[in-house]
């Protein structure tokens, strides 16, 4: 009979693999559901694409800007309030993916493993996500933008919050316009143009080649004056001419960057070469994806100069032209580098999760800081930035601002008006520490377009820190 | 042989049955209330469903008690809790449903009853293995000829209304012969002609292109192989086992290498609306159930098809929760685990054989299901022993449940065991 016993040894077999089944099965369940449950065809969670049982997500001081209600999600009532805040939200359908309710929809939902999604449908939705943004400000923005396509964005350089983040064209998610994919009004407008627009920079790119420069020639650039003749002849070819916007004549370094003298940055960057910058801008991270909250990623940027590129082309790059693409976000973190020493603080759009029964919890992100410039350069740079709103820009039009910047007019073709726009920079001030960038599409000129849209949020955040 | 040997009595604790069944009944009454109010109306007709159970229960309990001594009713303990969460969980969805599977398992009970007491004489027992062999062949037969009709499109017969699966008989003829074939001292002759109708069983299955059904005899086989004596048979029975494996394999090379397309890769586009579509659908609902579950009724895994039937674990588990889900299914390796206790002591190898083919069937058509649905086998499409919905199913299961009753040395002691000796 033992050997009856012994023969029955397939079944247990196969009674110690059922059991493994169930325990692969259970920590299946426990490492992925959260997964499983927030696909768009769960019905407990979406209905018609629409996410139904999520909590509401609020701006910094508790203004609700999107909320489920009765199976749908419902946005704030306030007009002007869904324009502005609809890219960093994200639409109720999700076609703008990179919004906070996509990104965070399973803290929304707030799922757990034991109850499954019994108290999400009980409550009509888990978690509330508090931002770090400001809807007050972000309308702001919204304003000053008009009717030109392209982007603001304000962080905060010490903490990473972003305080302001606006992009457009943007739209009514409650009365959706009906020529909303085929007008040219709308191009684009499922993208959040901070995070995935890629912008020829201009002018703003010497920031870059100024820092390579400091990096590489040291002190000594200070002494040093260049030539302008108003037209930099590169190698006798006249397409290949680097034409400034005005004959500058004996110009020295800092006057060169206030000025934004094309013929002294094209030279110093053929000096430089192709790649010592290329190393600059890929240490400064321009062409890395910036990420908010470990969980909203931007576009990369691109940067094409390698050993052997013809001097031409590599002037032309130093000045902000060429085949150079940069996301606003590289920017913006560019600008906090340098306006908190050198250090990169990692962005952040969720000041905290809230769950139903009021206690709150935050991601738990580590705080990541990055030197992408020494203190020695940072602060060069922050001089010179000053340098340009005393010399060029004039404080008298960012009063108490404190402003560092640089203005960019990026050519697209020959049309003046086509140009793109950009002014970034920071406040140099303890009390109201944010860096900006401002990008709007056609705008002509960056300081006379861009300058002025600055400086309409940034004395908004002032006056509202007062309050 | 077994005859002669002293016999070891297993040592299991005694249980009380009535306290078990008091449990069991109040289990049902509970899940039987809350299901027929999960609708918008009060479904009486799962509330009388549930009813009619638990007295058949009791009184086959009290019968067999009382008028044969019997003291074992774990088996059936276990059985009748796996078939209440079945007409709980199938009348939340269809309340008819749910009287029909009730007269489905009093079906059921019915056969089982019987092929118990047929199985008490083993001389009977040896003398039906042929009729029973040509039964089936004949059954497979009917059913080859369906299929052949029908384009392969069914493998079900229906008679008067009613309709039946020939290959889920033909399971419990399949370890009724195996048993009774090798029981005996083998002779080569009785080994041939047991991988003959093994073949003829499986290569049916596979010309009538139910996978699910094929493999789960083929484990059976092998089950059966194991379990008779070594030397030159076992190697016989060995190569037989390979070259019906292979035989499935190459019959559905196409087939399998489709199912092995979607197979761990149910979520990605190209599947998840089509050849992953019960898969994803289970597991969404496995993990909105969460371990707690959702309540009967608040899922949504029963709006998809085949909810009551090869689903219905994964309703069970959006609703009742994964943990309840857990220990439903564990009842199986239960039965199989006591299957094999029983099988050491069971007064001959024939009974020791049909039980572990019994515990054995039940608990891979089990893992078939519900891993099969969960992704973490591919998908088959077999029913869960008890608690799907169907009759064939039903009634093959509770026979089979018979077989390791069967194996408990306790079952025959009215008999005489002790005594008559």
């Amino acid at each position: 009979m033992k050997t009856i016993t012994k023969r029955g040894i397939f079944l247990w077999i196969l009674c110690v693999l059922f059991i493994g089944g169930i325990v692969f099965l259970s920590y299946s369940l426990v490492a992925d559901g959260s997964e499983w449950v927030m696909k768009t065809y769960n019905r407990h969670v979406y209905s018609d694409g629409q996410l139904i049982a999520a909590g509401a997500i609020k701006d910094k001081n508790g203004v609700v800007l999107s909320e489920s209600e009765d199976g749908e999600r419902v946005y704030s009532d306030d007009k002007d309030t869904r324009l502005s805040t609809l890219h960093a939200i994200g639409d109720p359908r999700g076609f703008i993916s990179t919004g906070v309710q996509s990104a965070f929809e399973s803290q929304l939902v707030g799922y757990d493993v034991l109850n499954g999604v019994y108290e999400i449908k009980k409550n009509g939705g888990g978690n509330d996500l508090v931002l770090t943004i400001d809807s007050e400000i972000n309308k702001v923005a919204y304003e000053a933008l008009g009717d030109k396509k392209g982007t603001i964005a304000v962080v905060n350089y010490k903490t990473g919050d972003i305080v302001c983040m606006v992009s457009t064209p943007s739209y009514d998610v409650d009365n959706v316009p009906s020529n909303l994919e085929s007008s040219d009004k709308y191009e684009g407008v499922y993208i959040n143009r901070f995070l995935t627009g890629l912008y020829t920079p201009g002018s703003t790119f010497k920031v870059v080649t100024a820092i390579c420069a400091i990096q590489n020639m040291g002190s000594s650039i200070y002494d040093r004056t260049w030539k302008c003749e108003g037209v930099y002849d590169v190698d006798g070819i006249k397409e290949d001419e680097i034409i400034c916007n005005a004959t500058h004549g004996k110009i020295n370094f800092e006057n060169a960057l206030a000025k934004s003298c094309n013929s002294t940055f094209g030279q110093i960057a053929i000096e430089l070469g192709p790649e010592k910058l290329a190393q600059t801008v890929e240490s400064i991270g321009l062409t890395s994806s910036v990420s908010i909250s470990g969980e909203m990623h931007s576009a990369e940027g691109r940067f094409f100069l390698e050993e052997g590129d013809a001097d031409a082309y590599v002037g032309w790059t130093g000045i902000g032209q060429g085949d150079t693409l940069v996301c606003p976000a590289a920017m913006l973190r560019l600008m906090c580098a340098i306006a908190n020493d050198g250090t990169a603080v990692s962005f952040n759009i969720v000041d905290r999760f809230e769950n139903k029964s009021g206690e709150s919890f935050t991601l738990n992100l580590d705080l990541n800081e990055t030197q992408i410039l020494s203190t020695d350069v940072a602060s060069q740079m922050k001089t010179l930035m000053r340098n340009n709103v005393k010399k060029q820009y004039g404080d008298s039009k960012y009063k108490g601002l404190n402003l560092c910047a640089k203005s960019g007019t990026a050519q697209i073709d020959e049309v003046d008006a086509h140009n793109t726009a950009w002014f970034v920079g920071f406040m140099d001030d303890e009390e109201n520490p944010y860096a900006f960038v401002v990008v709007a599409e056609k705008g002509n000129s960056g300081s006379k377009t861009a300058g002025p849209m600055a400086n309409k949020v940034l004395q908004a955040i002032v006056d509202s820190n007062e309050d | 042989m077994a005859k002669n040997k002293q016999k070891r009595v297993p040592k299991i604790k005694p249980v009380n049955n009535f306290l078990l069944m008091t449990f069991v009944t109040v289990f049902q009454l509970v899940t039987a209330f809350i299901s027929a109010n999960s609708g918008d109306t009060f479904e009486i007709k799962v509330m009388a469903a549930m009813l009619i159970l638990i007295v058949v229960e009791w009184a086959y309990l009290i019968f067999f008690y009382t008028a044969f001594h019997r003291r074992n009713f774990e088996l059936e303990v276990i059985a009748f809790f796996l078939c209440s969460t079945g007409i709980a969980t199938i009348g939340s969805i269809d309340a008819g449903a749910a009287l029909k599977q009730c007269l489905m398992i009093i079906a059921g009970v019915i056969a089982y009853i019987v092929l118990v007491f047929l199985l008490g004489n083993v001389d009977l027992c040896m003398k039906l293995r042929l009729p029973v062999a040509i039964a089936a062949l004949a059954l497979l037969l009917v059913n080859l000829v369906i299929a052949k009709t029908t384009n392969g499109a069914r493998n079900w017969i229906e008679i008067f209304g009613i309709t039946f699966q020939p290959s889920e008989f033909v399971k419990i003829a399949f370890i009724f012969v195996g048993a009774a074939t090798l029981e005996k001292i083998q002779t080569s002759k009785n080994i041939f002609a047991y991988i003959g109708f093994s073949v003829a069983c499986v290569g049916t299955l596979i010309l009538i292109k139910d996978f699910g059904t094929a493999l789960i005899f083929f484990v059976t086989f092998l089950i059966i192989a194991f379990m008779t004596s070594g030397d030159i048979k076992t190697i016989i029975l060995a190569v037989a086992s390979a070259v019906l494996g292979a035989g499935i394999v190459l019959k559905y090379k196409s087939y399998v290498t489709k199912r092995f397309a979607v197979y761990r890769h149910v979520w990605e586009s190209d599947y998840y609306n089509t050849s992953g579509y019960q898969q994803t659908r289970t597991l969404v609902g496995l993990a909105s159930g969460g371990l707690l579950g959702l309540g009967i009724g608040n899922g949504n895994t029963r709006n998809v098809y085949a909810s009551t039937t090869d689903l219905i674990f994964g309703v069970i588990c959006e609703e009742w929760g994964f943990i309840f889900a857990v220990i439903l299914v564990l009842s199986f390796a239960a039965i199989a685990v006591s299957a094999l206790v029983n099988s050491i002591a069971a007064r001959s190898t024939f009974y020791s054989i049909a039980a572990v083919a019994g515990a054995g069937m039940l608990l891979f058509q089990t893992a078939l299901n519900i891993f099969g649905i969960t992704d973490v086998l591919p998908l088959t499409g077999v029913t869960l022993p008890f608690v799907s919905q169907g009759g064939s199913s039903m009634i093959c299961c509770w026979a089979v449940l018979a077989y390791i009753k069967a194996s408990d040395v306790r079952t025959y002691n009215y008999l005489g065991g002790a005594r008559k000796k």
